[in-house]
């Protein structure tokens, strides 16, 4: 009797309360559901430390620690080997890649595979919608740049990778399948993606920071680069020349925060001083946290991650490598006085020059993380690689000649002149200057291994740091190969 | 008043008269001897109590306020005797005899509680021990959880974190957090404590366990259900049931009791570390050999030694620089408690209440870490007719705590995000608290370990219990119903604030946050029950019901950086950088029907059925129901024809239990989008959107996991009860596991998925003795001990787990234990000269002389998954063992409780890693002096250039493998309760006692403590020190 006035039915009132999510029902529905559906693809491409994914904390790109500096310069003559810290720090500047088999589903690139599929569901979802084609051409495009995009990386990082790029073949067997493209296949979705969306994304979006056509465009040019594909490379090289922007005459001006938008720079990451790197505030600029050592007296950075030395500091090779006109090198210190006035330099033991790239001028406190905007697209590098491009299509031209040196002039000051003439004689000179020139100008922006290994210089370069150049690649986690049943391939050389 | 002054008066005169009677009493040999009986462990009186002359019939009992009067000549023995107390003979010296009698434990008609009913101990048919907390000495504890480490047979008790109010693991032959009910009210069982942002939230070093909301000074029982007598709790069951009945009013005079005392806390040794002349003698070394090692000289390598790095520190400086600041003494203290009961009950046949009062007040040994509980408490039962009695129980709690970012950093930031005792230990001896100008001293991007006392950071919670109910007698010892509602309350706000005076986080910055959660779980319940004679030969004793169990959660925080240092929290419209705010709602409901007979043949034969049918809100509609029945058998061997002549046997049972078990997850089966946490910012942050995510897709397929557990136990009980015990043999299946972040399918854009699949097994056994050791006159010994044990293991897995593999070599099993640790077994270090074995690995330095040799186990030449040891990690057997000696008045009793067979990665050693010193980023334990270096040889731990994490092997390495062994003592009491004259004018019973809780531990492991929970985090955990504590009490009963 009293239970029948408890509960007076089975099922009803026993309905499930679900808080602080959207059903599947009525989402995403209109244009600003899709607008803000859509900004999830850019999560990979902040400068923070990572964000939560129900596997594992995952890294971005452009995280400080597991980012493209510290996979792409680290272990890279540029650099010098650091080890005060063990695990990653030391791996990756001594450019040993053999623990990345081991890694589980957490800080690991490889998860991204499932990222890919994340915006093929993404992009299946504007097509099927009902919003304007307009707002549906845009969003792809926007989706695909970033699908491009991180395909690209996978690709510098482990080679082909499995991918799904069919909608209707999310949620089924084929998600299992980790057999490794073909290259080329796996190169015509990079390419099909960045090149729909260098068509389809605008020259200027109305936010500062959303993908624009020159960032679609700039990687798609290094792909083909990176491919030798150097026919396509300067054909979109050519075409990122005729969009208007122009080299600054001041480069250490492309790195400060109160001139971070200018002419040259194409894209950048929208950075913003204060933060503390967590995924829900705005991406931030850390560097000089690693790049200065304990003692150096930074302008508003006083307390850096360092011990001693800095973590990240270039080598004195590289250093002495520059002509000593070259204003780019002004931004590597190699000689300072330090907090407790004692001057410090490569004859005291200073293990490297500091990289003061990015000055830190900012902030509303003290030893506050940086604000500085970072690029990553770029008119002096896309110049460099176009002449490079046009070197192995015609060799060292007047045109391809003249595109270093302009980049000399308005970067290295007028005082380091042109190229000497010996370097521009053949084409294999140039091209082995040409790695130097690209060494000199994008420096600690993350592209050194990619240039090594498209020069052939990979082995030779890093021998000369005293590193062991195993792959440049990365092997796959060995996970993955035990869920293919063996279909997904380990890396060559592991 | 003036009645009082007259009672004085009129005891005075009896007591003047009593002496004239005892003056003539050597003549008279027979006089008249008046006294009191009461309860030893709560004072209150007892009626009822039959109180004779040994060795004759005369006789005569308690009346109803507990009082006797015989005649009596002195030296003869009176024999005490009543049900549930331990018998008890005096000898009479005097004509005033006040006597404390014990609770009977195991004894056969003992009433255990096991959910919507009760049983006794020789008519149970399942696994379920009972534990009296009223035996347990309480003086230094403010949980229940904290009464119960080694008291029974198959539970496992741990200490999570020993702050105040920290954590204590409890768990059911190994199963984990179990279900509480509390007066049949379902309890959450883990604790409330909101975070502290994301702010600074890697200080967050509290942990804090549940049912902070009661006092344990209430509690009447507690019973562990640890079979498929939990199969009548269903889907929340899995875990087995914790029953926790409080005390109650009894019919009869008012009893009024004050328990009180006072404790003093003292830490254990911590983990020492280096003094400063130590810390700069090593840390010069080590610079040096960095240096050979890299330039390859000797003993590193061939080269001759030359170009050493001038020292950091002169040997002047090593000189003066002497033991430095003592940090841990900066920031540890004495530590006292203050623990004050008082509780006021009685009644009349109509109505009994119940009232109490509690204050308790802990100064942690960690400065800034304390605990100040209030608990009040109301049981009112009214009978105000013969059919109808109605229940009423509040409990109304406060707890403020001060919060200690004991532990370890709970994100990877390393030294800059170091909590006070890791910036203890992090900071070097010889960097002074202060500097020349008094302000604190910087070291590296570690926070000054004292200046972390400055951050502010306080947790209040209050919590609210109502327990009604309704019992209906429709045929009076037949046919009655139960109506129930509860709810429990529980709110926890916690203020965080950390001064810019503090360098934290490499930032001279004010951050702050508040953050604030509550739920409330309701039960409603409604029960029939039936007991009845059905022939001479069946008794059935049968509880129909149905009830509703309803879950809310809420939580809200926000934070900021930058606000002025005065207005600290409490405003943070203040703050002018990183502000966050998060909320979180959740809500779920469980619908039930069940059922339970017990039947009983001939009184030998014993059967009992249970069957529950429970519904879960967040599964989908075609799961959305499951049931779990439960059958058990018992087969009373000593009331048996042929046993009527084994007369030493009181009680010989066996039984048998099967039943099914369940636990729910969350909203698991509902596919949809949220914000993942993410935002992304554009236009140097003027814009911003919140990354709006697919988090799942729908499971409709998704269904209940189930345990299936199985037990067979023997109860026993010999030499007239003397010896009591149990032994039980138990196996749980968990099938169909459910798992909420199970693995997909390495394509899938969902990277976890909730799953069933799996299939894992617990065995075990647990024995529980209790023994009469000496009963004589004056003196009785009296002893109990548990043993427990089990082993879990997988016997299938998710269908997407792949098995841990290394070079092509597979080396975890299907059906590996599921805590199984995997490691390379190493065998001493190298030395300069030896020969490096082929196997052992080159990167992480691991090649140079200072390294463990790895051992190539398969000889093969090369490390591979065959070279990979493992071990299963969990105790193999835990134990509780105490004695109770009485010797007239005095009482002493002496309890441990230990765990064997168990081994563990010691993260304590992470402080004496020597490359974390080297690196200047902090300085470390004194175990860094026995680390290899050039000039000392003979060193055992690793060298300066062993980096294992660099070594790219998929596992560590044994070197912090280690045994966590321990025994511990818990308790050691003495107590004297007074038989004076004078002193029962104006009480019923007084005891005094002393009491020592964690007062010695017998282990090898070196670090703070084998028990306490750790974590591997960057640069060290530092748990909060566990302690001894000291306390001086009384007990009086008025």
């Amino acid at each position: 009797m009293a239970a029948a006035v408890t509960v007076s039915s089975c099922k009803k009132g026993l309905e499930p309360q679900i808080y602080g999510s959207l059903s599947t029902t009525n989402f995403p529905k209109t244009e600003a559901d899709f607008v803000n559906y859509v900004t999830e693809v850019y999560k990979p491409f902040q400068s923070k430390w990572g964000y939560n994914d129900p596997a594992g904390y995952q890294n971005d790109w452009f995280s400080p620690e597991y980012g493209d500096i510290m996979m792409f310069d680290y272990p890279t003559d540029q650099l010098n080997i650091w080890t005060g810290w063990g695990g990653i720090f030391t791996q990756f500047s001594t450019a040993s890649f053999t623990f990345l088999a081991n890694q589980g589903t957490g800080n690991n690139h490889f998860e991204k595979i499932r990222f890919v599929t994340r915006i093929t569901q993404i992009i299946d979802d504007i097509n099927k919608s009902t919003i304007s084609d307009a707002a549906k051409k845009e969003l792809t495009a926007e989706a695909r740049m970033s699908r491009g995009w991180n395909m690209y990386y996978l690709l510098q990082l482990y080679g082909p990778v499995p991918v799904i790029l069919d909608a209707s073949k999310i949620n089924t067997a084929a998600e299992t399948d980790l057999t490794r493209p073909t290259r080329e296949a796996f190169l015509a979705s990079i390419v099909g993606d960045l090149t729909y969306a260098a068509q389809n994304l605008p020259k200027s979006p109305s936010d500062y920071g959303r993908f624009n056509q020159a960032i679609a465009l700039t990687v798609l040019m290094r792909t083909y680069m990176n491919e030798k594909d150097f026919v396509n490379a300067e054909k979109t090289g050519r075409q990122i020349m005729t969009m208007g922007y122009s080299l600054v005459t001041d480069y250490a001006s492309l790195f400060m925060e109160a001139t971070e938008r200018n002419n040259e720079t194409m894209w950048a990451i929208s950075c913003v001083p204060d933060q503390d790197g967590n995924e829900n505030h705005a991406s931030f600029n850390p560097w000089v946290f690693y790049t200065y050592p304990k003692d150096y007296p930074g302008n508003r950075v006083k307390d850096s991650f360092a011990g001693g030395d800095a973590p990240v500091s270039t080598t004195w090779a590289f250093y002495n490598s520059f002509d000593a006109a070259d204003k780019r090198r002004n931004l590597l210190i190699a000689s300072y006085t330090n907090k407790s006035g004692v001057v410090r330099n490569q004859a005291n033991g200073l293990s490297g020059p500091v990289i003061a790239k990015y000055p830190d001028l900012g902030g509303a406190s003290l030893n506050a993380y940086q604000g500085n905007d970072i690029p990553k697209a770029r008119l002096g590098d896309v110049m460099l690689q176009l002449a490079e491009a046009i070197n192995q299509n015609s060799g060292p031209t007047a045109e391809a000649v003249s595109l270093v040196n302009q980049v000399r002039l308005a970067h290295g000051g007028a005082a380091l002149g042109n190229v000497p003439s010996s370097a521009t004689a053949t084409k294999q000179a140039f091209d082995t200057w040409l790695l130097k020139e690209e060494g000199w100008e994008t420096y600690f922006e993350g592209e050194r291994k990619m240039d090594l290994v498209r020069h052939g210089q990979w082995q030779s370069a890093l021998t000369s740091v005293g590193k062991n150049a195993g792959p440049y690649l990365f092997p796959v986690p060995t996970y993955e190969i035990t869920a293919s049943k063996g279909k997904l391939t380990q890396t060559q050389g592991y | 008043m003036q009645n009082s002054t007259f009672q004085f008066w009129r005891r005075l005169c009896l007591l003047v008269f009593a002496l004239a009677m005892l003056s003539v009493s050597g003549v008279y040999a027979q006089q008249t001897v008046t006294g009191t009986v009461t309860s030893k462990e709560d004072g209150t009186t007892l009626p009822g109590i039959s109180v004779s002359i040994k060795g004759t019939s005369q006789g005569t009992a308690t009346d109803a306020a507990g009082k006797f009067s015989i005649k009596a000549a002195s030296g003869t023995v009176l024999l005490f005797r009543g049900l549930g107390y331990d018998a008890k003979e005096v000898t009479v010296s005097g004509s005033t005899l006040n006597v404390t009698l014990d609770t009977k434990q195991n004894g056969l008609n003992e009433v255990v509680v096991i959910g919507y009913g009760t049983t006794t101990r020789q008519n149970i048919t399942t696994a379920v021990t009972k534990v009296d907390p009223k035996k347990i000495p309480q003086a230094a504890n403010n949980s229940i959880p904290q009464l119960l480490f080694g008291r029974a047979s198959g539970l496992q008790v741990s200490q999570g974190s020993s702050q105040p109010g920290g954590n204590i693991n409890l768990s059911i032959r190994g199963r984990g957090n179990p279900l509480y009910v509390v007066d049949g009210v379902i309890f959450p069982g883990d604790g409330l404590e909101p975070g502290n942002g994301t702010i600074a939230g890697e200080t967050n070093g509290v942990s804090r366990g549940g049912l902070a909301g009661l006092n344990p000074d209430d509690v009447e029982s507690i019973e562990v259900l640890k079979d498929a007598s939990a199969a009548i709790y269903g889907v929340n069951a899995a875990n087995g049931v914790i029953l926790i009945t409080t005390k109650k009013g009894k019919a009869g005079r008012l009893n009024i009791t004050y328990s009180g005392s006072y404790s003093f806390e003292k830490n254990y040794p911590y983990l020492q570390p280096l003094k400063a002349n130590q810390y700069e003698t090593l840390y010069n070394q080590l610079i040096v050999d960095q240096y050979l090692a890299g330039k390859q000289q000797q003993p590193y390598g061939p080269n001759p030694q030359s170009g050493l790095p001038t020292p950091k520190y002169s040997t002047a400086d090593i000189a003066a620089a002497g033991n430095g600041t003592d940090w841990l003494g900066q920031i540890f203290r004495t530590g006292a408690i203050n623990n004050h009961q008082v509780n006021i009950n009685g009644g009349s046949e109509k109505a009994t209440y119940y009232f109490s009062g509690g204050y308790y007040n802990e100064d942690g040994t960690l400065k800034g870490a304390g605990l100040n509980k209030y608990t009040g408490r109301a049981n009112l039962s009214f009978t105000p007719t013969k059919f109808l009695t109605l229940n009423a129980n509040f409990t109304g709690n406060t707890n403020s705590y001060l919060n200690s970012s004991s532990g370890g950093q709970t994100g990877g930031s390393g030294s800059q995000g170091f909590g006070i005792i890791q910036a203890a230990l992090g900071y070097p001896a010889n960097v002074a608290v202060r500097d020349a100008s008094g302000a604190y001293t910087r070291y590296g991007v570690i926070a000054n370990p004292v200046s972390l006392l400055d951050v502010q950071d306080n947790t209040s919670y209050h919590s609210l219990n109502a327990n009604l109910s309704a019992d209906l007698k429709v045929i009076p010892g037949v046919l009655a119903g139960h109506l129930l509602f509860g709810d429990n309350y529980e709110a926890a706000n916690r203020t965080f604030f950390v001064p810019s005076t503090v360098f934290y986080f490499s930032q001279n910055l004010s951050r702050a946050s508040m953050n604030y959660n509550n739920r409330e779980n309701q039960t409603l319940e409604a029960t029939v029950t039936f007991k009845k004679d059905i022939a001479k030969f069946l008794n059935i004793d049968a509880v129909a019901g149905a009830g509703q169990y309803k879950n809310t959660y809420n939580a809200f925080g926000s934070q900021g950086a930058g606000g002025a240092d005065v207005i600290g929290a409490t405003n943070l419209s203040a703050e002018t950088a990183n502000i966050g705010i998060t909320s979180v709602k959740t809500a779920s409901k469980t619908r039930s029907y069940f059922a339970r007979s017990s039947f009983s043949f001939l009184d030998k034969y014993l059967l009992t059925l249970s069957y529950r049918y429970d519904g879960y809100s967040l599964f989908f509609p075609n799961t959305k129901y499951a049931s779990f029945p439960s059958a058990s058998i018992g087969w009373k061997i000593s009331n048996e024809d042929f046993m009527k002549n084994v007369s030493f046997v009181s009680l010989l049972k066996l039984r048998a239990s099967a039943g099914t078990t369940g636990s729910t997850i969350g909203a698991a089966g509902y596919g949809g989008y949220a914000p993942d946490g993410n935002t992304i910012f554009f236009t140097n942050g003027a814009v911003n959107y919140a990354t709006i995510a697919r988090y799942a897709i729908d499971h409709p397929e998704l269904t209940w996991q189930k345990t299936e557990n199985k037990n067979i136990g023997l109860d026993f009980g010999l030499f007239k009860d003397r010896v009591t015990g149990s032994v039980d043999v138990f196996r749980d299946d968990i099938t169909n596991l459910l798992r909420t972040t199970g693995p997909t399918a390495p394509l899938s854009y969902l990277s976890t998925q909730p799953v069933n699949g799996g299939h894992q097994y617990r065995q075990g056994y647990d024995i529980s003795l209790s023994t009469q050791n000496l009963k004589l006159h004056d003196f009785s010994w009296n002893s109990a001990v548990n043993v427990s044990h089990y082993t879990y293991r997988w016997k299938s897995r998710f269908v997407y787990d792949n098995l841990l593999a290394y070079q092509g070599v597979t080396y975890q099993a299907v059906n590996d234990p599921v805590n199984e640790i995997y490691y390379f077994k190493t065998k001493g270090l190298l030395q300069p000269g030896q020969t490096v074995p082929a196997s052992q690995p080159t990167a992480g330095g691991a090649n140079l002389p200072g390294s463990p040799i790895y051992v190539d186990a398969d000889g093969d030449g090369k490390l591979t998954g065959a070279d990979i040891a493992k071990l299963n990690p969990d105790p193999k057997i835990s134990i509780g063992f105490g004695n109770d000696f009485h010797y007239k008045q005095f009482d002493l009793s002496i309890f441990f409780y230990g765990q064997f067979g168990g081994k563990g990665i010691n993260y304590n050693n992470a402080w004496g890693d020597p490359n974390s010193i080297v690196s200047s980023t902090q300085s470390g334990t004194v175990q860094a002096l026995n680390a290899w270096t050039s000039v000392n040889q003979s060193g055992t731990r690793p060298g300066v250039n062993y980096i294992e994490s660099a070594t790219g092997l998929p596992q560590g390495s044994d070197i912090n493998l280690v045994s966590t062994n321990f025994v511990r003592c818990r308790n050691l009491t003495l107590g004297y309760t007074f038989n004076s004259p004078w002193l029962n004018k104006f009480t019923k019973s007084v005891r005094v006692f002393v009491d020592a809780q964690n007062l010695f531990i017998i282990t090898k492991y070196k670090g703070v403590d084998p028990e306490v929970s750790y974590a591997s985090v960057k640069g060290g955990y530092a748990p909060y020190p566990m302690f001894r504590t000291f306390s001086f009490g009384l007990r009086a009963g008025f």
